[in-house]
């Protein structure tokens, strides 16, 4: 009986083991081989613009603000108590994010106000009130420039123009800058270009300056004194929004901001 | 009594005479790994790519015949897409093995991510932080090719003739490089190319022609900083036991006739080493194209 339970024994252990061996075997039957790459990614780039405003001390004006990349409804500038022959200045600081790209401009007036009406405006017969009633906008003029050495003054010997090259060269009138609609701040379209003739750098920063006159520039940038009285504007004024744009310039040598008017 | 014992020991001796020749097998086995079984069904395959990326090659997405190292070799890796860029990558398969293979091409774990919103695509993305757009924007297509990089006149589409979006031709999708469902395994030495070509954009593709167009215009600020990811494997597989064998799942029998199977030509797995035939050159032949 011992040796019988032993055999029995020495049986099931040969059976399991042998079982064993034939599924190793099994499990090799079919062969394979895969080769994996993990992660392939794409990600996009942004052109994101910021803006922010700076101008001279000794300008007529305030509202100084660094760089933000949402300005909508944000006041840059505000000059008042404007009298013929004077002058005043500012520029926009520039940003572009990540990517080159091509920088446009666009200035639209918004309200012309007469304000108060008062006895000398009448006396020189101005005779409309209202917001878009006033006379200011007619006697003053715009120039822009490069301000180079971002430092929102003119200095002698930064790009300026004053309308030479199209314009009678006395600056651009208000009426002249509405029918311009979206102009190049930095496109391929030399010379007329406000900064350069080409895409704008990441992370390099460009101080668009303007200037505006009570009168007329001369092609030096200096405001000269109108001729005559200009009473009918008196504590009129104008109200505008500038809008930069910038759009990638990579696949896109072929874009000019002229193109954004169509 | 004496014959009964007799019987048992010869029993014992014929039972411990398997157990031996049992352990015998295993041990050879395991002290020598790949050698007794792995010569007679060897399967290597090996991939090498070549990237470009508008027009430039990308050195570090092009390598020669090698083993991928996951996570390391990329067929696709760029940082900075803008509208309108444009690239491709062609990737060999080469196999070496006993058996012919099937072989299928896998995008698996589609991951699409926002990455923070910024300013001008806040204007225009209407779901915020939901989700990513560019797997939506940018668009696919894939041909045979025969090892110049170039879409020519004659070469099969493999994908992206009609729906060409990441988020649908790379969404968990498999396509047949060599299946039952297009003829016959491939023997060793074989080599299958394929081309990806891309466009962040509006990919455009004339079958006719040959001719390929990407447009920018499709992909908006929405997109902006926006990223998506997805894993590329191919797959070979011994034909050996798997005659009827599809890149989809199954075999070809699950779902055909015998005898239409046969107008294709039966196969003899083992013993089989030419080439399957050349490419026919129809677009849109290809039965797993979406």
């Amino acid at each position: 009986m011992a040796i019988t339970s032993w055999v029995r024994i020495l049986a099931s252990v040969g059976m399991i083991i042998f079982a064993g061996a034939v599924t190793a075997g099994a499990t090799g039957a079919f062969f394979s081989d895969s080769e994996t790459s993990n992660a392939n990614s794409f990600t996009a780039g942004s052109v994101d613009l910021s803006i922010g405003s700076r101008f001279s001390s000794t300008s007529n004006g305030n509202g100084q603000f660094a760089l933000e990349t949402d300005n909508a409804g944000r006041t840059l500038y505000t000059f008042i108590d404007l009298k013929p022959g004077d002058s005043g200045q500012g520029a926009f600081d520039l940003m572009g994010s990540s990517n080159e790209a091509f920088l446009c401009a666009k200035q639209t007036f918004t309200l012309m106000p007469e304000n108060d009406r008062i006895e000398t405006e009448v006396e020189a017969g101005d005779l409309s009130d209202g917001d878009q009633n006033g006379e200011l906008q007619s006697y003053l003029q715009f120039a822009i420039y490069s301000d180079e050495n971002e430092n929102g003054v003119f200095d002698s010997g930064e790009p300026l123009n004053v309308n030479g090259d199209l314009g009678d060269g006395n600056g651009f009138t208000s009426a002249e800058i509405a029918a311009a609609g979206w102009i190049s701040a930095a496109d391929p379209t030399a010379p007329n270009t406000w900064l350069i003739d080409s895409s704008i750098l990441p992370g390099e920063s460009y101080s668009a300056g303007f200037m505006y006159c009570f009168g007329d520039f001369d092609s030096t940038g200096a405001c000269i004194m109108p001729a005559g009285d200009q009473n009918d504007a008196q504590t009129d004024g104008l109200v505008g929004s500038i809008e930069f744009q910038a759009v990638q310039s990579r696949n896109n040598s072929s874009f000019t901001c002229s193109s954004l008017n169509a | 009594m004496n014959a009964a014992t007799t019987k048992i020991a010869a029993r014992t001796l014929l039972l411990a005479g398997v157990f031996v020749l049992a352990v015998a097998a295993a041990s050879v086995r395991g002290g020598m790994p790949g050698i007794t079984f792995a010569l007679e069904n060897e399967l290597n395959l090996t991939i090498d790519s070549r990237a470009f990326y508008n027009g430039l090659l990308v050195p570090g997405s092009t390598w020669a015949l090698k083993d991928l190292v996951p996570g390391i070799d990329k067929f696709f890796n760029f940082d900075n897409i803008l509208p309108k860029d444009s690239g491709k990558a062609t990737i060999s398969m080469h196999l070496e093995s006993r058996d012919s293979s099937w072989m299928c091409l896998n995008f698996r774990n589609l991951q699409s991510n926002e990455n923070g919103v910024n300013e001008p695509e806040s204007l225009e993305d209407s779901n915020g932080n939901a989700s990513g757009e560019l797997a939506d924007g940018m668009e696919f297509f894939a041909w045979r090719d025969d090892g110049d990089d170039v879409f020519e006149i004659g070469e099969s589409p493999l994908f992206g003739t009609t729906t060409q979006s990441a988020s649908s031709v790379l969404n968990e999708r498999t396509y047949a490089i060599a299946d039952a469902s297009l003829g016959e395994a491939l023997p060793s030495g074989t080599t299958r190319y394929v081309g990806i070509a891309w466009c962040a954009g509006d990919l455009g593709v004339n079958l006719t022609t040959a001719q390929m167009s990407c447009s920018g215009g499709e992909l908006g600020n929405a997109a902006q900083t926006d990223s998506f990811s997805v894993d590329v494997s191919i797959n070979a597989e011994s034909s050996r036991d798997k005659q009827g064998f599809l890149c989809a799942g199954g075999t070809i029998d699950d779902g055909r006739e015998r005898g239409e199977r046969g107008e294709r030509g039966e196969r003899d797995e083992r013993g089989e080493r030419s080439e399957r035939p050349e490419r026919s050159g129809s677009p849109g032949v290809d039965a797993n194209q979406p």
